[in-house]
């Protein structure tokens, strides 16, 4: 070891596998300036991996009996709304976390954006589409970079529909690529047929998978621990391996009878699938939340006057979970982020019950179109 | 069931004695033991007496992790953040090379994480000296991250200044 080390010197090796991982994308950004050697680290894809997988090491979770056992410190929600995105933080350094932060987040493509809609958001990755054409790309906000797709290919018996339904957007672990599946009407009804394209980022290209006969609607594929999930009609949940590129039907829970007066809403709380089962009565309106751990297992319930849903649109979409600290109770709260049918963003306090409307400076005009949370990450887009 | 008693001795001859249980989260001597069964306590010539007191403090302390309680949890989680309070942080880097050195996982994890927190909140000098790492930049090349951060990428411009001052 060199003689000439300080005392106050950690070396090399420690830093670059103990320590820095450990810091969040932003910070790393900054560091980058510190010296070339941290530079040609931070940059290195070995390390970009190594960052996200401490950070989601450290992220929320929940035990396998429905309790949350962490909940995320911040959460990071990205706006997409007529013309422009926004990014709201919530609960970062702020121990009451009423005031998100807001963070006007502009982003143009070449242009202008048209009806931007973000289909789903994995390592730190978004996948957006610009305009009503189909056109869309993928986009690290954190790094600011962006890569558009090449166009879906024309379907065999494609005739002036080639905009997909829908979208997913996920992670293949086993072989350490993004994929984009994107489902696409063939306007053959009886039966129905909706034709499967893959697109694979390192590959940059689509291929076709067999077709489905599940009735995709407009809802996004949502990302949850290397599946995509969407919820389509008939309140059935459709579940995409992305590594084996199969559908398969997940069951609902147990006596979670689909009846006229029932609906169903997924989302995602501790990197687990969660179902929303929503009933209404003419009184009221009370929501389950399931979670998926090996079964199904029950979180909690909610019971909401039909005044007070009237007046937030109803909380429906559970998109994360924060802490927040009650310095008084010694005691750290867990609240629940919920996106609203209108786009709006709430919480719902686990330990007093209570609902939280976010006000968003400045955004009480937004006209939401979606919504995601994603995580700040180093990850590039290759090319 | 008895607990056996371990005994170890740092770069300054100094003795400490520790459970069985307690020592063996140190993998490093874990594997001494097995190996050698020392008879005059277990030599860490790379651990002086001053960091070693710290470290055997820390082993006994999280010697029974608790599995299930949460109470438990908090509680040393509150004794983990006064553990390293009043650290100063050459004793801080000594704790992490010790940690590092006899494979603690525990406490490598909870004093590189405190100088992640630590240094989420420096500026790049201040990062510099934390680590007496110098600036190998030239001026040339600073320009030119300068540059290229203001022009951002290729496709993607901010729509006005206002916005690129808030990222910094």
């Amino acid at each position: 070891m060199c003689s000439k080390r300080g005392r106050f010197e950690l070396p090399h090796e420690i830093l670059a596998t103990e320590v820095l991982p450990r810091l969040p994308a932003k910070s790393l950004l900054r560091f980058k300036s510190v010296c070339k050697a941290w530079r040609d680290l931070i940059s290195d894809p070995g390390f970009i991996e190594s960052q996200l997988l401490k950070q989601q090491s450290q992220a929320a979770s929940i035990s396998n009996d429905g309790t949350i056992i962490s909940a995320n410190q911040q959460l990071n929600v990205l706006i997409g709304c007529f013309g422009e995105f926004h990014s709201i933080v919530v609960g970062s350094g702020d121990t009451t976390a009423t005031k998100p932060h807001f963070n006007h987040f502009p982003l143009r493509v070449s242009g202008d954006i048209f009806n931007p809609r973000l289909w789903g958001s994995c390592n730190g990755l978004i996948c957006i589409q610009i305009e009503r054409r189909g056109e869309f790309g993928i986009w690290n906000p954190c790094i600011q970079s962006y890569r558009s797709l090449p166009h879906i290919p024309h379907g065999e018996h494609i005739s002036g529909m080639p905009i997909p339904i829908t979208f997913g957007f996920g992670y293949d672990a086993k072989i350490k690529d993004y994929k984009v599946v994107g489902i696409r009407d063939t306007l053959k009804v009886i039966p129905l047929v909706l034709e499967v394209q893959v697109f694979t980022l390192g590959a940059n290209s689509w291929k076709r998978i067999s077709d489905t006969n599940h009735w995709f609607e407009g809802k996004q594929g949502l990302f949850v621990n290397g599946s995509l999930i969407w919820n389509v009609r008939y309140n059935k949940l459709i579940r995409f391996d992305v590594h084996d590129e199969v559908f398969s039907e997940i069951k609902l829970p147990e006596g979670v009878l689909v009846a006229y007066d029932t609906m169903v809403h997924i989302g995602e709380l501790g990197g687990c699938l969660v179902l929303v089962r929503e009933l209404r009565s003419d009184s009221d309106v009370s929501h389950e939340v399931w979670v998926m751990k090996e079964n199904w297992v029950k979180m909690y319930s909610i019971n909401m006057s039909r005044s007070l849903c009237v007046k937030f649109r109803i909380p429906i979409i559970p998109i994360g979970s924060i802490s927040i600290s009650k310095k008084k109770e010694k005691k750290n709260h867990v609240e629940i982020v919920y996106v609203s049918r209108n786009g709006r963003l709430f919480s719902y306090n686990l330990n007093t019950k209570r609902f939280r409307r976010f006000r968003v400076h400045g955004g009480s005009n937004l006209k939401t179109i979606s919504i995601l949370t994603y995580v700040e990450s180093l990850v590039s887009l290759g090319q | 069931m008895s607990t056996k008693k371990i005994t170890l001795l740092s770069s300054d001859n100094e003795l400490f004695t520790v459970d069985e249980e307690a020592a063996n989260q140190s993998l490093t001597i874990k594997h001494l033991i097995e190996d050698t069964e020392p008879e005059n306590g277990v030599p860490l010539p790379q651990v002086h007496s001053k960091i070693l007191a710290k470290v055997t403090e820390y082993l006994i302390k999280h010697a029974n992790e608790p599995d299930n309680d949460a109470a438990a949890k908090e509680e040393l989680k509150n004794w983990d953040d006064k553990f390293l309070e009043k650290v100063n942080h050459e004793t801080l880097f000594d704790l992490i090379l010790a940690a590092n050195y006899l494979d603690i996982k525990g406490l490598l994890d909870l004093t590189c994480q405190t100088v992640a927190d630590l240094m989420n909140g420096m500026s790049v000098v201040e990062v510099r000296k934390l680590f007496n790492i110098v600036n190998d930049f030239t001026p040339e090349d600073e320009a030119e991250v300068r540059k290229r951060r203001k022009r951002g990428t290729k496709t993607i411009g901010p729509s006005n200044d206002q916005a690129n001052q808030s990222n910094h």
